[in-house]
């Protein structure tokens, strides 16, 4: 994450054109991942990653490092945008169905570099982490990450109480916070 | 730093503050499968660093019509249009004309392709007959048809046009060609399914049905043949005042 950081600095201090292109190759795999995942359509996740990283460049000063990581404000951004597109696509009763080929895919193993495998290695972390977790914490934070549903709706959905929602999802994340820790 | 009402934050959690739960559900991404994105999206976001931000006006303008999404990837529209010339009236974020940034004032010949970029916008005028505003993403190219009038094929995004009285017009998508005489409307494709609203004025329709004309003197249209055709109709992500907006922009008039 070090790399990263050092980019967004020199973006915010001079618009540092090569620090942004070593950003984007850093971040852009990750976050485009992110959005075909919640939004299932390839078009508009690089409509999202486009409008992420124009952020980035023209507000990277406005990032605070006091508040929050680099990827968190990121994955923040990015998330928010598609779950925007995710609730206007509701409105119209439109959602479409996710396409297997727009998500499965493995990662480019050309990406190896000090900070990739850093990465990579939260990746793995994340993946086990939530694999340990009880299948109902581990679909209702899924739910609520990826699908971008309320308690309130993902209790609707499952049938379940609303208020044992909650709880899987507290239990969920603390768990995760509590594993992850070495990558926060 | 994530939103007040995520269901993952902390006070939605009835938990304290905690920047470790923040960090822990921007992790969560890593859920998902790691995807590199396309060459040239990296090529298009590098060549839109340096264009300008759009002023203030045109976000307020812009905000309701970007408030619905709108992408098309295989519908076709075809705009006729009088043989006298295009050129690009307003630019807002990135536009490209033939894979070069363009500005105000340039002209357009046939066959250039236009594209802008998600937040941007091209204003096209046709010497003061009709217009053009492209968005979301939009991309477009001007051609000659069969016989030999410059039309406007657009495969992607929003295209808002504002027609003189008089002028001949016309919108083709995959199943429907959509023709005006002195018609406002908006078209949006998305796959093969289209939306149109007529803001005010006639449109002729033709396609898998009935040659029929519809017209409205307020966003609208008669909807069954739209539907038909796997067109909608109706008012969506756009107001009045971005009609007024365009037909002064291109010159037009009311």
């Amino acid at each position: 994450m070090a790399e990263e950081a050092d980019c967004l600095a020199r973006i915010a201090r001079g618009r540092d054109e090569s620090a942004f292109s070593r950003f984007y190759d850093l971040q852009a795999p990750l976050l485009f991942g992110l959005a075909c995942r919640i939004l299932a359509r390839e078009d508009e996740a690089e409509e999202v990653l486009q409008e992420v990283m124009l952020k980035v460049w023209r507000e990277a000063d406005r990032y605070d490092s006091a508040r929050g990581s680099a990827r968190a404000w990121l994955v923040t951004m990015t998330r928010s945008r598609c779950l925007d597109r995710l609730r206007r696509r509701a409105t119209r009763q439109r959602r479409e169905q996710s396409d297997p080929e727009t998500v499965d895919r493995a990662p480019d193993d050309s990406l190896m570099a000090v900070e990739e495998m850093v990465q990579a290695e939260a990746r793995v972390a994340v993946r086990q982490a939530l694999d340990a977790l009880p299948e109902p914490q581990r679909r209702a934070l899924e739910e609520a990450f990826f699908g971008g549903l309320t308690h309130a709706e993902i209790a609707a959905k499952t049938g379940e109480p609303l208020g044992t929602v909650k709880t899987r999802v507290r239990l969920g994340m603390q768990k995760l916070a509590e594993t992850l820790k070495a990558h926060l | 730093m994530m939103d007040e009402n995520d269901p993952l934050d902390a006070e939605s959690l009835d938990l304290p503050p905690s920047r470790e739960l923040s960090e822990a559900s921007a992790l969560l991404a890593y859920a998902a499968p790691e995807r590199r994105p396309p060459e040239r999206l990296k090529s298009l976001i590098l060549s839109a660093l340096h264009a300008p931000e759009a002023p203030s006006r045109f976000k307020r303008w812009a905000a309701p019509a970007m408030a619905v999404a709108a992408t098309a990837l295989a519908a076709v529209f075809l705009m006729r249009t009088p043989d006298d010339g295009a050129s690009l009236v307003a630019v807002s974020g990135e536009v490209m004309i033939d894979g070069r940034a363009a500005s105000a004032g340039v002209a357009i010949e046939p066959d250039s392709v236009i594209a802008v970029s998600a937040d941007g916008e091209a204003v096209v005028r046709f010497a003061r007959r009709a217009g053009f505003s492209l968005t979301r993403g939009g991309r477009a190219s001007l051609i000659r048809d069969e016989s030999g009038a410059v039309v406007v094929k657009l495969s992607d995004g929003w295209l808002l046009s504002a027609v003189k009285t008089g002028a001949a017009y016309s919108v083709t998508t995959a199943h429907s060609r959509i023709s005006a005489l002195g018609t406002d409307f908006i078209v949006k494709a998305r796959d093969e399914r289209a939306y149109v609203c007529i803001c005010h004025g006639r449109i002729g329709l033709e396609g898998d049905f009935p040659v029929t004309t519809l017209a409205s003197e307020h966003h609208g249209a008669a909807a069954e043949p739209l539907y038909r055709s796997g067109l909608e109709a109706g008012v969506e992500g756009h107001a009045d005042e971005d009609i007024d907006r365009l037909r002064s922009l291109t010159g037009l008039g009311r």
